[in-house]
């Protein structure tokens, strides 16, 4: 160990390069106890901060403190509603899927398409109802309507009335 | 380092409550630094929370890329110097030492079972101020002497010498 001073240890603890080696700090009793000294040092126990510490300082910035025992009552809270959620989902899934059958599959399918269908026949003949209002509105074709059928209602008119003569005979067909 | 990057980034941008992280992360060591250094626990306590609201209110000034846990300790051991100067001047002029004193009663005391630890623990508490203040920083907090004279604001070789003597102090002292 001759040649090596104090000043290598000091070295060695301030993180300088020196040239003492491990072997020769576990060999030299003095180097060994002032590098224990210092392990010691890094080794005391930390003292927490007080717990209210962290409220206070949130409160003086003015950001919002959330508690442990809030956040843990809060998870346990969500965890149970999960599971109360999940539970009632596969309880539900079970009981319909015992409840499905072939047959009463189709027949609700059957039953679909036959209210579907009656949905489309109303709104058909929502369209035609619609045609025929707008011929009756149309005057041109009103007086058409008009026209042909007044002369329809004349010719049947005359002929009840050369019936009635004899002079026509009606021959059923 | 990054991760607090990261939170700070948010804080910047508005997000405030994302400074809570930062205070989980680094309010025991700070708070042990300086319960250390003025050996008060309610003292320790106003410094800490004083610390963490300046940093917030200056969190536009941290350049990124630079340790966040550095700049902390660096505001901190500010405020921690400027109390003990006029802790310093108050004991001079109204002569409180024992009004002071009498406060004082760690946690650690209460924690430390071991002789030896106890001993050191009250032989740091019995070096000059700097000298605490870089003992604590180079052995507990393990940072470099470049870091440690950033924070402390004094240069590299002061740092060397206070350290070499509270060393030396140190030693003389645990091995009587």
């Amino acid at each position: 160990m001759k040649g090596k001073s104090y000043q290598d240890i000091e070295d060695f603890l301030d993180g300088e390069k020196t040239f003492l080696k491990k072997e020769e700090i576990d060999g030299d009793k003095r180097f060994r106890e002032t590098l224990e000294l210092f392990t010691m040092l890094k080794r005391l126990p930390e003292v927490p901060a007080p717990p209210d510490l962290e409220k206070k300082l949130y409160e003086s910035i003015g950001i919002s403190y959330v508690p442990v025992y809030r956040k843990v009552l809060t998870l346990a809270g969500l965890s149970i509603f999960s599971a109360l959620v999940y539970l009632t989902g596969r309880m539900s899934f079970h009981f319909i899927t015992s409840k499905i059958t072939v047959t009463t599959v189709s027949q609700f399918f059957t039953q679909v398409y036959t209210k579907f269908a009656q949905v489309i026949s109303l709104i058909k003949v929502g369209y035609h109802m619609k045609d025929i209002f707008l011929a009756f509105t149309n005057p041109l074709l009103f007086l058409a309507l008009a026209f042909v059928s007044s002369i329809l209602m004349l010719i049947l008119i005359g002929l009840s009335r050369e019936v009635k003569k004899g002079k026509v005979i009606l021959i059923r067909f | 380092m990054k991760e607090d990057n990261y939170w700070i980034r948010r804080v910047k941008n508005g997000k405030k409550n994302d400074f809570s992280p930062l205070v989980k992360r680094y309010k025991d060591p700070i708070y042990y630094f300086i319960l250390r250094m003025v050996q008060n626990e309610e003292d320790a306590v106003d410094l800490t929370q004083e610390s963490f609201i300046k940093a917030f209110n200056n969190i536009n000034n941290f350049k990124e890329g630079y340790s966040f846990k550095n700049w902390l300790f660096t505001i901190a051991s500010h405020h921690t110097i400027d109390f003990l100067r006029k802790k310093k001047s108050m004991r001079e002029s109204e002569l409180l030492e024992h009004d002071i004193d009498k406060h004082y009663v760690s946690h650690l005391d209460r924690i430390i079972k071991d002789e030896r630890m106890q001993k050191l623990t009250e032989e740091i508490d019995q070096l000059p101020n700097n000298y605490r203040m870089v003992t604590l920083l180079k052995h507990k907090e393990e940072l470099k002497i470049d870091e440690i004279a950033e924070i402390m604001g004094v240069p590299r070789g002061t740092v060397k010498v206070w350290l070499h003597r509270a060393r030396a102090q140190l030693r003389k002292r645990m091995a009587k």
